[in-house]
């Protein structure tokens, strides 16, 4: 067999740069976060000084407070001689990540490159104090909510919800905050070795940061404060495969592919259980409308039309800024018929009566809503809007709302 | 003194708060009316009770008042608007105790909500997606259909996605109802085309519009089928029946050459017996 000796050379080469990478990251020690899991992940949340936020959203969590942030520490874990000398540069990728603080007490410059803020340390001897460790805060721009206009746009397009207030991330995700560290070292010769390494905000974290930025704060200047609890990092998790007859939505549809879940989907699955079965029982046993007309039993499935919402995306369809959606407990269900239609009515009033039959099954609050209010009492015995032996409230109902019960607000 | 100014702050806090209600739920500014749209807001929530007595006093003299405003400002669709939204609420009221009274209410609240629905005509509409999803219940047909597709213009009103693709499906639906076949057609591409626009052709909505194109469909074939039938029949008919259009003209035709000819035989007649 003969081994052609540029190919040999080149997979050599390749071999000893990735363990060179390899090397790296042994030789740089990264703390960006006093969470392990966050640690682990060179990841990091961002929590305002002034602030105590309280974390653990789900209901049964052991609710506390979310240690402050501590400043990232990039140390460089090997032995230098005397006559090498240490250059750190942090690279932020784009300028709406704002600054860093150094906290190091080395001196160094930023300077803009295109998109790009970069900051380099000045050329560190040996006699510098404790030039082997870059210490430094990140300095985001402050979250302000937006002030969405939704309705129709320039050229009659719909307006959509954009992936939230500052779509830092090219994946409309955000805040998706990176620092690109580089230690560069340097003999008297002038030749290098470099070492790299990478803090950034994963997914998980990216979450949390959300929870964090609209902690305290009001949707268009008015109403209540935000105060939900920050997730924990063990609170998110993958979306779960959904009921087999439940159509629709997935239990998210943030971009993130993650969620809480604190029994919305078991929550969604005990009630798709109940509608089904219901709608069996209605074939023989059917409902009467007002007037003692015997009514046709549906054939429609449910549709899931919301579960879990990121605080960004909360902000673009909701008024609630404190909403149970936020925290994984709740989910909206749609019936699939024409909305308006006596079919859907049926249907709405088919599922609301299995799921009072069935209260026991249950741990959870369930309402009928139209256009973001819960139906009044009296639209329950009313029937005029339309009349048509069948009591407003399902007639108007656009979807059913259904939350666990929470013990802890 | 600190009860006396917590009280103040209180009621400060509780009158801002109050303020909000109706542009929080119909995203209008309700402008010289927010205090009564305000108060009726309150009710249409369920916050004040409808059963109480304080009810009926709040929303008729609302209603005076109202009366009274659009006859002024007569061609402002949002008075209509909070005008009917009173009276709805009133009928409600009514309904439980007084049967007159329940239907003026009734009858009134369509009336304000049409006025509304046509006055709000300008290429910007004043009325909010909300404000029509909240008229169309119970309006005769052809309201209903305009107000959910002012409702769609507005770009709907509903707090996730879903929403906004069940109200196409409830706007090709009316029309379908309605027998309006050409624009229930229309509705449904305009539906299938902002689902393209916006790359929603691989997400669940598409089963929506399939789902509507399925029932519009069946319903034009029922169409069809009824008109041929009916077509069948009335060829029918006029197959059985012997005096059908050719025979009557031929029969006219006949008659009247026979009266032409006794008339002349008697004109005949009548010179040769004067020689």
């Amino acid at each position: 067999m003969y081994l052609n000796p540029k190919i040999f050379f080149i997979v050599l080469f390749t071999f000893c740069s990735w363990q060179n990478v390899l090397a790296a990251d042994n030789v740089l020690r990264v703390i960006s976060s006093a969470d392990p899991q966050s640690r682990a992940a060179h990841s990091f949340i961002i929590v305002p000084n002034e602030k105590f936020i309280p974390s653990g959203i789900k209901n049964n969590s052991a609710h506390k407070m979310l240690a402050l942030q501590i400043p990232f520490i990039v140390e460089l874990e090997k032995k230098l001689a005397n006559n090498i000398n240490i250059q750190w540069q942090v690279n932020i990728p784009s300028r709406l990540y704002g600054r860093i603080k150094i906290l190091s007490k080395f001196s160094g410059s930023f300077k803009k490159q295109a998109e790009k803020i970069i900051w380099q340390s000045d050329l560190l001897k040996k006699d510098i104090y404790d030039r082997q460790k870059l210490v430094f805060r990140p300095k985001p721009p402050p979250h302000k909510p937006s002030i969405y206009k939704k309705g129709r746009g320039p050229k009659n397009k719909r307006r959509q919800y954009g992936g939230g207030t500052r779509q830092l991330n090219d994946q409309l995700f955000n805040p998706h905050l990176k620092y690109q560290i580089t230690a560069t070292l340097f003999n008297n010769k002038g030749l290098k070795e470099v070492y790299n390494t990478v803090i950034e905000m994963d997914k998980k974290d990216m979450i949390r940061q959300e929870y964090i930025n609209h902690y305290e704060i009001k949707r268009y200047g008015r109403g209540n404060n935000g105060h939900l609890s920050v997730p924990l990092r063990d609170e998110i998790s993958e979306i779960p495969k959904m009921h087999s007859k439940l159509t629709g939505n997935p239990l998210t549809e943030s971009k993130y592919k993650l969620l809480v879940d604190d029994g919305m989907h078991e929550l969604a699955n005990t009630i798709t259980d109940i509608y089904e079965k219901s709608k069996k029982q209605r074939k023989n046993k059917p409902l009467y409308d007002l007037n003692g007309k015997a009514l046709p039993a549906p054939n429609c499935k449910l549709w899931l039309s919301g579960g879990w919402r990121n605080p960004e995306r909360n902000e673009w369809y909701s008024n609630a800024l404190n909403g149970m959606h936020q925290r994984g407990g709740a989910v909206d269900i749609i019936v699939t018929e024409p909305p308006g239609d006596i079919k859907s009515a049926i249907a709405y009033w088919v599922l609301w009566q299995a799921l009072e039959d069935n209260k026991h099954r249950l741990n959870a609050f369930w309402q009928l809503e139209t256009h973001g209010r819960p139906m009044r009492t009296d639209e329950f015995k009313n029937d005029f809007e339309p009349k048509n032996g069948i009591p407003d409230a399902f007639d108007k109902a656009d979807h059913l709302h259904a939350n666990i019960k929470y013990t802890v607000k | 003194m600190k009860l006396l100014f917590t009280l103040t702050l209180l009621l400060i806090t509780m009158s801002c708060w109050a303020e909000d209600e109706f542009v929080n739920t119909f995203e209008i500014d309700a402008g010289h009316v927010t205090k009564i749209a305000d108060l009726i807001s309150r009710y249409y929530l369920g916050e004040l009770k409808l059963d109480s007595s304080s009810a009926q006093k709040e929303l008729n003299n609302a209603a005076q008042q109202l009366d009274k405003m659009t006859k002024n400002f007569s061609e402002d669709p949002l008075l209509y608007f909070i005008k009917g939204l009173n009276y709805g609420l009133l009928s409600a009221h009514y309904k439980l105790s007084d049967d007159k009274r329940f239907y003026r209410s009734l009858n009134n609240k369509i009336e304000a909500y049409k006025k509304a629905i046509q006055l709000d005509n300008k290429k910007h509409l004043l009325l909010s997606a909300t404000a029509y999803a909240t008229m169309k219940y119970g309006l005769p047909e052809k309201y209903k259909i305009k107000a959910t597709q002012k409702e769609l213009k507005q770009g709907g009103s509903g707090d996730n996605e879903s929403q906004y693709w069940y109200l196409h499906w409830n706007n090709i639906n009316n029309l379908q109802k309605a027998g309006r076949y050409p624009e229930a057609q229309q509705a449904l591409k305009n539906m299938q085309q902002e689902l393209a626009d916006e790359g929603l052709n691989s997400s669940p909505y598409t089963t929506i519009s399939t789902q509507a194109k399925t029932n519009l469909n069946k319903a034009i074939k029922k169409q069809n089928k009824a008109l041929e039938k009916s077509a069948s029949k009335a060829a029918k008919t006029s197959a059985n029946n012997p005096l059908d259009t050719n025979s009557l003209i031929i029969m006219i035709i006949a008659i009247t050459s026979f009266l032409a000819f006794i008339g002349t035989v008697f004109y005949e007649f009548k010179i040769k017996k004067r020689k």
